[in-house]
């Protein structure tokens, strides 16, 4: 569903991409973690082409995003994207953020669009507020607008850039929440985060970045700094600590889940990487299966449960 | 005062209308409210073109506003009353002369403003529009401008209250607006300047004021429309 080939991206003489190879299949989630820095959301960028790569190849249903002459704009409204700070258009209601696309786009009547906006906002729980201002919204509920927007251009993949950032932790689950439901639903997800709960309840696939291939015992390391957003590195698990600086430019962590796996039971501490690592073929990532979603140790597990009181266990 | 107010109240509401032209201060608001009227377009697409990617359309358009920016409004009436008619090939008359050289001069710094209101909209907003697939002129219309007006408003208030005050100028080519007329009223009662002069100030204060008063109004009512939680 989608590609990423030999992907690479430069801001000046910074290598923010690095090599990038990997694939989404249809109904897959793909969560990308990582310290601020490491490119998860010029990564996610690069997928509807708010930013351009310098080379390699980025396919969404085959079709080459960032091919010259492609029309840019009927092939982003196939693909959703949810920002971190929500972006709703301040001066328009929820119902109209919602149906103003698919009148302009999909050639639907105001009514048309209306209706299937409504549906949407009830799907996220916020068809009470459907005449609302997003200014009267709370943080949490404008994020769930911003979903039921992308979602009424009846996208077949979604993107969300850090969706639960800018919230304060008690809306985060509500915004968790509609996201696994529609994970569950059979979307294809990419989704960045620094949110580990929701990490924590993807499955069976772990992949991780460039350099790990540089060493194994290093490429560990990297792993559980990475996912625990460099700070809870479990001390003496790891051969070398890592150092931030130098980590922002080497690593990203990906965590790749089935949908069916969202909601797999996450009472199993994480293990590490290495357990059952495999390296593909030719590639430079590489692919850990773990028999289970793991859990982040210490504060970020407790953080995890503040944010988000019903928890996934 | 209230003898001149009653001698003259007619002259210097319509000047010579309905036996001569229309004058004085009709002429004034009809001629301010033309020249808001006609530069605010004007003024959104070069400020849009001031703003466009292709270079083909930025740089004349840059050129043309630091070009008039940098002379006096008394100059391009001047331009405008001797070059006009050699331009279009007739006489284009005093009100003609005078509503090109104002909606020139205003469409620049209108331009300007609509530059400053379209960068003030937050980058995320056109991203999300563009990222539900609506290309640069719809993103535009229903996203970017909407916003870009509200930020724009004060700037647009200001920029018109000098609209007004500046058709004042259309004296130096003898068109008859309120100024005009004040000083023709001037002239024939000859002892009175302070309460003639007085009174007209007067009038531009009770026109420009009542603009700003309508604006404020406009401002707060958009505001909490925003706000509106349902």
């Amino acid at each position: 569903m989608i590609t990423f080939d030999n992907v690479n991206k430069y801001y000046g003489d910074y290598h923010a991409l690095r090599e990038i190879n990997e694939h989404v299949a249809k109904g897959e989630v793909l969560v990308v973690c990582g310290p601020s820095g490491s490119g998860k959301s010029t990564l996610i960028r690069t997928i509807n082409r708010l930013e351009p790569i310098a080379s390699g190849r980025i396919a969404v249903a085959g079709q080459d995003i960032h091919a010259p002459g492609l029309d840019v704009n009927a092939f982003r409204s196939h693909i959703g994207f949810v920002f971190q700070q929500f972006n709703l258009f301040p001066h328009l209601s929820v119902l109209d953020n919602c149906a103003l696309a698919p009148q302009r786009l999909r050639g639907l009547s105001r009514k048309e669009a209306e209706e299937r906006a409504l549906a949407l906002l009830e799907r996220v729980g916020l068809a009470h507020k459907a005449h609302a201002m997003p200014a009267a919204l709370s943080g949490g509920q404008q994020q769930r607008v911003a979903i039921a927007r992308a979602l009424a251009m009846q996208p077949p993949q979604m993107l969300f850039d850090e969706p639960t950032s800018a919230l304060d932790p008690e809306m985060v689950g509500e915004v968790l929440q509609v996201m696994r439901d529609l994970a569950h639903g059979g979307m294809t997800m990419v989704c960045v985060t620094h949110e580990m709960g929701f990490a924590r309840s993807g499955g069976p696939r772990l992949v991780h970045g460039p350099r790990a291939s540089a060493g194994a015992g290093r490429a560990r390391g990297f792993l559980c700094a990475a996912a625990t957003c460099a700070r809870t590195a479990i001390p003496g698990r790891y051969p070398q600590p890592v150092q931030r600086g130098r980590m922002n430019e080497r690593m990203m962590v990906w965590l790749c889940a089935q949908a069916n796996g969202m909601l797999a039971p996450s009472g199993a501490r994480y293990r590490g990487g290495a357990r059952g690592a495999r390296s593909r073929p030719g590639g430079p990532y590489h692919v850990t299966h773990h028999r289970r979603s793991f859990s982040v140790a210490g504060a970020d597990r407790r953080r995890a449960r503040r944010a988000e009181p019903g928890g996934l266990s | 005062m209230l003898e001149l107010l009653h001698d003259y109240w007619l002259y210097f509401l319509v000047g010579r209308y309905p036996e001569g032209p229309l004058g004085g201060l009709a002429l004034t608001v009809v001629l301010a409210s033309l020249a808001l009227v006609l530069s605010l377009p004007f003024g959104l697409l070069l400020g849009l073109a001031r703003l466009s990617p292709w270079r083909l359309l930025r740089w004349p358009v840059a050129v043309l506003i630091h070009v008039v920016r940098g002379i006096p409004l008394l100059l391009v009436i001047f331009w405008a009353y001797f070059f006009l008619p050699s331009i279009t090939g007739h006489e284009s008359g005093q009100f003609g002369t005078m509503l090109a050289a104002l909606v020139i001069f205003d469409g620049i710094y209108l331009a300007e403003i609509v530059r400053a209101g379209v960068q003030a909209v937050p980058r995320g907003q056109v991203e999300a529009a563009r990222s539900l697939g609506l290309n640069y002129l719809d993103s535009m219309h229903s996203v970017v401008l909407p916003q870009a007006l509200r930020h724009m408003l004060p700037s647009l208030v200001n920029q018109f209250v000098s609209t007004i005050k500046e058709t004042s100028l259309g004296y130096i080519i003898g068109l008859a607006e309120v100024s005009f007329i004040a000083s023709q009223v001037n002239g024939l009662v000859l002892t009175k300047p302070v309460q003639v002069y007085f009174l007209l100030g007067m009038t531009y204060f009770v026109l420009c004021f009542s603009l700003s008063r309508a604006a404020f109004w406009l401002e707060r009512r958009q505001a909490r429309f925003l706000k509106a939680a349902a």
